[in-house]
C-alpha cells in the first residue's frame, strides 16, 4: 500500500519514475498492434455451384465404340468434401450436321457407348448432345473433323532430361513422329496416350523371405516362376502434347509426339505403347493447350496464372451454367510402338529391382496381352 | 521550407489521385450472333453474344429468324429482358424442312431495337432409314429410324393410322401396329412436317397357319430318332419309345392317303444317331438302359429303295452332329470322345477322312442344319454361329431372338431350310417359331404354335412353303402331326 512516506520519496525522484512510466507505455502500445494483428480465419464460400457437369470423352474416324464419361465434378479444398459422382440416367446423344444421330448406350459408371462400328467422317460436323433426368439440356458447339496428315514413320530414342535432382538427370524415351505438314491449310494436332502394356521384367532368384516369416524372416528364398509379366499403366509423365502449324507450314516434321519417363522398370523389357495421331480444329487445339499449361504448372514464377478454362457446352436451360469438358472429333491414325531395350542408348541405371515372382506387381499376368506382336 | 514541403507533396499526391479516377465508360455494347450450334429438321439452336464492359439494362434480347434476308414476318426467339453481357442461347422449331433461313440477334434497350450480324442456314431433309421388326403381330411395337423428324408424325401402315407412342429426339418413333385390313403385307407411311416418305420393303403381319393332321402312328412315341426326308418323302424312325422299348423299324409318310407307312430296316436300333436329315445316318447307341450305353457304330444310307451300309466312320459318334454338304456326309462332335472333331464321307469315294475341328464343342442338344457352304448351330447363349466347312472360318451372324431358360426352353429345338430362309424355333415348353433370313440375318416372327408344347420334335420336314412338323408328346398316347403354311394369313 502507498503509505505518505513512499509518496514523499516518489515526488522527490518523479524523473527516474518518469522515464519507467514511458517504457511501460511502449510496451503497451506494442503489444496492443501485436493483439490486433492476429489472423482471423476467413470463411471462404465458393461462388460456383456445387457439382457442375463434367464431359469427358472424344469422337474420332475410327469405327470402335466411343467411349463419353459423365460426371458430377465435387469442390477440391483442403477439407474432403464430395466424390466425383457419374451421371448414369442421361440420355448421350452424338449428332452430325446431316442429321444423322447416334444414341450412347450407359454401361457403368458413367460411361456412355456408342455402336461398336460407330465412327466420324472427315468434313462432318458434329454436336454432342446431352439431357439429365432433371431435364437439364447440354449441346456442344459444333466440331468439324479434318483430316490428319499421313505419318510416314514413328521412331524412338532415350533421352536425358536434367532434373531437379542435380545429382541424376532424368532418363526417358522420346517417340518421334515423321510426317509431311499440308502446306494449303492451318492444321493443329494432338497425340493422346492410351493405356498401353509392358514386360514386367522380375528377379524371382533373388527373392527373400518376408519380416513375418515364422522360421526364417528375411531368408533367400529363391523362386522358380515368373520372371516375365505383362502390365497395362497410362504412360508416365501425363503430358498433353498438342501443337499448329504456324511455325513449320508445309515442312517435314521430325517431331516428339509422346515421352515416356524410365522409371527402372518399363524399360527393363517390352514397351508397348498405344497412342492416338488426331487433327483437331483450333478451338479444341486452344483448349488442350491450356489443360496442358496448366498441367505442368511448377509454381515458379514464370508459370502462367491458374485459369479457369471455358469448354464448348451450353447448358439450353440456363446458359450462365458452367460445364467443364470439351468435345473434339478427330481424324484418327492410330499408333502402336513396340520400344525394345536393345534399341535404346541408354536406359535408367541401376535399374529398379523386382525380387519375387512377377506375378506380385500390381495387374501383373504371365499370359501377354492377345494381341501382343513385338 | 520543412513545413512548405509537405504540404506541395500532399496537394500534388491528392491531385494525382483525383485524376487517376477512372472515369465511366459509354453505356454502348455490341451484339453477335455467334454461331448456329445446331440445326435438324425443324429446329435451329443459335448462339449470340453482348460485348459490354458493363452492365446495361435491354428490356429483351432474343433471334429474328426469317426465310427471307430483309426478315419479313420474322419468328421472334425472345429470351426476355436482361442486363448482362455475354452469350445467350436461343432455340426454336416447327421450321419448314430443306429450307434456306437467315437469323440474326437482336436486343431492345429504350424502345429501339437493335439488331446484330445476320447468319445463313439450312434445315435438313428427312429421310427414313430402317424399321424394327418387319414382320409383327397387330397391336404390338415397332421402331422407325430415319433423322430430322419433325415436331408432328403421322404413321400409316397401309391406308390405316397407327398409334405413335413416341417420338425421341428426331431420329426414332415407337409406333403401335393397327389391326390388319386382312392383308400379310402393307406399306409403311410417315407423315411429318408436311412431307410423306415411304419404306421401300412393307411392312409384314404376322403369318403363319397351323393345322393338324390326322396321321398318328399307331401305338408309337419316338424319342431320339431319326428323321430325313428325299423329295417330297417324309421317313421317321430308329430311336426308342418314350417307355423306353427298343424302335427298329421306320415309317415312311403318305401324303396322298395321309397315314405312315412302317418301313424294313435291316440293322439294329440306333438311338441319338448323328443324323443328316437327307437319308445318312449312323452312329449314336445300339442300347437304351444299361449306362454306359453300348455304341453303335453302323451307318447307313437310304437310296430311295432300300437302305446301304456305309463304312463307319473312323471315330466313335453319339449325339453328334450330322449335315450334307455338296453332296458329302459330315458327322461331328457329340458326347463321345472330343466334342469338335468332325469327320466326312464321300459318298463317290466311299471313304471317311479327317476335317478340321469345330471352333467349339457341339451336341446334338443345340438346333443345327445346314445350307450352302455352311454349318450353322445355334449355342447354349443364343449365339447362331455360321461356319464354313471348307474355310474353317466362322462368324456369329445373328442372335436367336426369344428368352432361352436354362434346363427349360434352351434345349429341343428344330430347325429347317426352306429356300433362303431357315426357320427355328420349338425349344421345349414353348410355342415360338421363327424365320432366319439367310442373307440379310434378319429374323421375322411366326405365329406361335398352337399345340401342346410339353412335346418334343420327332421331325420336321418341308414341301413347298409348308412345313411338317411331327411331335411326341409327354403325356400322349399317340404323336402329334402338324401341317404349318408359311405364309398363310388370317
Amino acid at each position: 500500500m502507498l503509505n505518505f512516506y513512499n509518496l514523499i520519496i516518489i515526488l522527490l525522484n518523479y524523473k527516474k519514475y518518469l522515464k519507467v512510466y514511458n517504457y511501460l507505455k511502449r510496451v503497451i502500445y506494442i503489444l496492443l498492434i501485436l493483439g490486433f494483428s492476429c489472423i482471423d480465419k476467413y470463411a471462404f464460400e465458393s461462388a460456383e455451384p456445387e457439382g457442375l457437369l463434367n464431359v469427358e470423352g472424344h469422337l474420332t474416324t475410327l469405327p470402335k465404340q466411343h467411349v463419353i464419361r459423365l460426371s458430377r465434378a465435387d469442390k477440391f479444398g483442403p477439407e474432403f468434401i464430395g466424390l466425383n459422382r457419374p451421371i448414369t440416367t442421361a440420355t448421350v446423344l452424338i449428332k452430325d450436321d446431316v442429321g444423322n444421330v447416334e444414341q450412347l448406350e450407359h454401361t457403368e459408371s458413367g460411361l456412355y457407348l456408342s455402336r461398336p462400328d460407330f465412327a466420324a467422317e472427315i468434313g462432318r460436323r458434329y454436336n454432342l448432345e446431352i439431357e439429365l433426368i432433371d431435364g437439364s439440356r447440354y449441346i456442344s458447339s459444333p466440331e468439324e473433323v479434318f483430316e490428319v496428315p499421313r505419318l510416314d514413320s514413328v521412331t524412338y530414342n532415350a533421352i536425358r532430361i536434367p532434373s531437379t535432382d542435380r545429382l541424376n538427370d532424368e532418363i526417358g524415351v522420346e517417340i518421334v513422329g515423321h510426317f509431311q505438314d499440308p502446306e494449303d491449310q492451318p492444321n493443329f494436332y494432338f497425340w493422346n496416350v492410351l493405356i498401353s502394356d509392358y514386360q514386367l521384367i522380375a528377379e524371382p532368384e533373388n527373392n527373400h523371405n518376408g519380416p513375418n516369416h515364422p522360421t526364417c524372416p528375411r531368408c533367400p528364398n529363391p523362386l522358380d516362376c515368373c520372371r516375365v509379366c505383362y502390365r497395362s499403366e497410362l504412360p508416365k509423365p501425363t503430358n498433353i502434347i498438342t501443337t499448329d502449324d504456324t511455325d513449320f507450314n508445309g515442312n517435314y516434321q521430325r517431331r516428339r509426339i509422346a515421352y515416356i519417363r524410365d522409371n527402372g522398370l518399363r524399360f527393363k523389357g517390352i514397351y508397348r505403347l498405344d497412342m492416338q495421331h488426331l487433327s483437331v480444329g483450333q478451338e479444341a487445339h486452344r483448349y488442350l493447350k491450356l489443360i496442358g499449361q496448366q498441367l505442368n504448372l511448377t509454381g515458379s514464377v514464370f508459370d502462367p496464372p491458374p485459369a479457369n478454362i471455358r469448354g464448348n457446352f451450353i447448358n439450353l436451360n440456363n446458359v450462365e451454367e458452367q460445364v467443364l469438358g470439351y468435345f473434339f472429333v478427330s481424324d484418327e491414325i492410330p499408333i502402336r510402338v513396340y520400344i525394345e531395350r536393345e534399341n535404346l542408348e541408354f536406359v535408367l541405371s541401376p535399374v529398379t529391382g523386382f525380387p519375387t515372382d512377377c506375378r506380385a506387381g500390381r495387374g501383373a499376368s504371365i499370359n501377354p496381352p492377345i494381341d501382343w506382336n513385338p | 521550407m520543412k513545413k512548405i514541403f509537405p504540404k506541395y507533396f500532399f496537394l500534388a499526391g491528392l491531385l494525382i489521385l483525383l485524376l487517376a479516377c477512372e472515369e465511366e465508360g459509354p453505356d454502348d455494347f455490341s451484339l453477335f450472333t455467334e454461331e448456329i450450334v445446331n440445326v435438324r429438321g425443324d429446329r435451329l439452336i443459335v448462339l449470340g453474344r453482348i460485348v459490354a464492359f458493363q452492365n446495361t439494362f435491354l428490356e429483351d434480347h432474343g433471334f429474328y429468324v426469317s426465310l427471307s434476308n430483309d426478315f419479313n414476318s420474322p419468328i421472334i426467339i425472345s429470351l426476355g429482358p436482361t442486363d448482362r453481357p455475354g452469350r445467350f442461347v436461343g432455340e426454336t422449331t416447327g421450321l419448314v424442312l430443306g429450307q434456306k433461313y437467315f437469323v440474326r440477334s437482336f436486343v431492345s434497350k429504350n424502345a429501339e431495337i437493335l439488331f446484330g450480324n445476320t447468319l445463313e442456314f439450312e434445315t435438313l431433309e428427312t429421310a427414313l432409314f430402317d424399321f424394327t421388326p418387319k414382320t409383327q403381330f397387330p397391336g404390338e411395337i415397332i421402331t422407325i429410324t430415319g433423322r430430322n423428324f419433325g415436331e408432328t408424325v403421322e404413321v400409316f401402315v397401309g391406308d390405316r393410322k397407327a398409334d405413335v407412342l413416341s417420338l425421341d429426339l428426331g431420329f426414332r418413333i415407337r409406333v403401335r401396329i393397327p389391326p390388319s385390313a386382312g392383308k400379310r403385307e402393307e406399306t409403311l407411311k410417315i407423315i411429318t412436317s408436311g412431307k410423306t416418305l415411304e419404306f421401300d420393303k412393307p411392312f409384314k403381319y404376322v403369318s403363319g397357319t397351323y393345322r393338324q393332321l390326322n396321321a398318328a402312328i399307331p401305338g408309337v412315341r419316338l424319342v431320339d430318332n431319326v428323321y430325313f426326308q428325299q423329295g417330297e418323302r417324309f421317313f421317321v424312325g430308329l430311336g426308342m419309345n418314350a417307355d423306353r422299348t427298343p424302335s427298329n423299324f421306320l415309317w415312311e409318310y403318305i401324303p396322298t392317303e395321309n397315314r405312315w407307312l412302317e418301313e424294313n430296316f435291316p440293322g439294329l436300333t440306333q438311338r441319338l444317331s448323328g443324323n443328316s436329315k437327307t437319308g445318312y445316318f449312323g452312329g449314336g447307341y445300339s442300347d437304351l438302359t444299361n449306362f454306359p450305353f453300348e455304341l453303335n457304330r453302323d451307318y447307313w444310307f437310304f437310296n430311295g429303295e432300300t437302305f446301304e451300309s456305309i463304312p463307319s466312320a473312323p471315330n466313335d459318334f453319339a449325339e453328334s452332329f450330322g449335315y450334307m454338304v455338296q453332296g458329302d456326309f459330315y458327322i461331328a462332335g457329340g458326347k463321345v470322345g472330343i466334342g469338335s472333331v468332325v469327320y466326312r464321307y464321300s459318298p463317290s469315294l466311299g471313304i471317311w477322312e479327317i476335317r478340321p475341328n469345330l471352333p467349339f464343342n457341339v451336341d446334338k442338344s443345340m438346333v443345327y442344319f445346314s445350307n450352302g457352304d455352311f454349318l450353322y448351330w445355334i449355342d447354349q447363349d443364343k449365339q447362331v454361329i455360321q461356319y464354313n466347312v471348307f474355310t474353317a472360318v466362322q462368324r456369329i451372324v445373328a442372335e436367336y431372338p426369344s428368352p432361352f431358360i436354362d434346363d427349360f426352353s434352351d434345349f429341343g429345338g428344330t430347325a429347317i431350310v426352306v429356300a433362303d430362309k431357315a426357320y427355328i424355333g420349338l425349344y421345349n415348353n414353348t410355342r415360338d417359331l421363327w424365320e432366319l433370313d439367310l442373307d440379310t440375318f434378319e429374323w421375322a416372327r411366326k405365329n406361335p404354335f398352337p399345340g401342346n408344347i410339353q412335346a418334343t420334335n420327332t421331325g420336321i420336314f418341308q414341301s413347298g412353303k409348308k412345313i411338317f412338323i411331327l411331335r411326341t408328346p409327354l403325356f400322349q398316347s399317340e404323336m402329334e402331326f402338324w401341317e404349318l403354311d408359311i405364309e398363310g394369313f388370317n
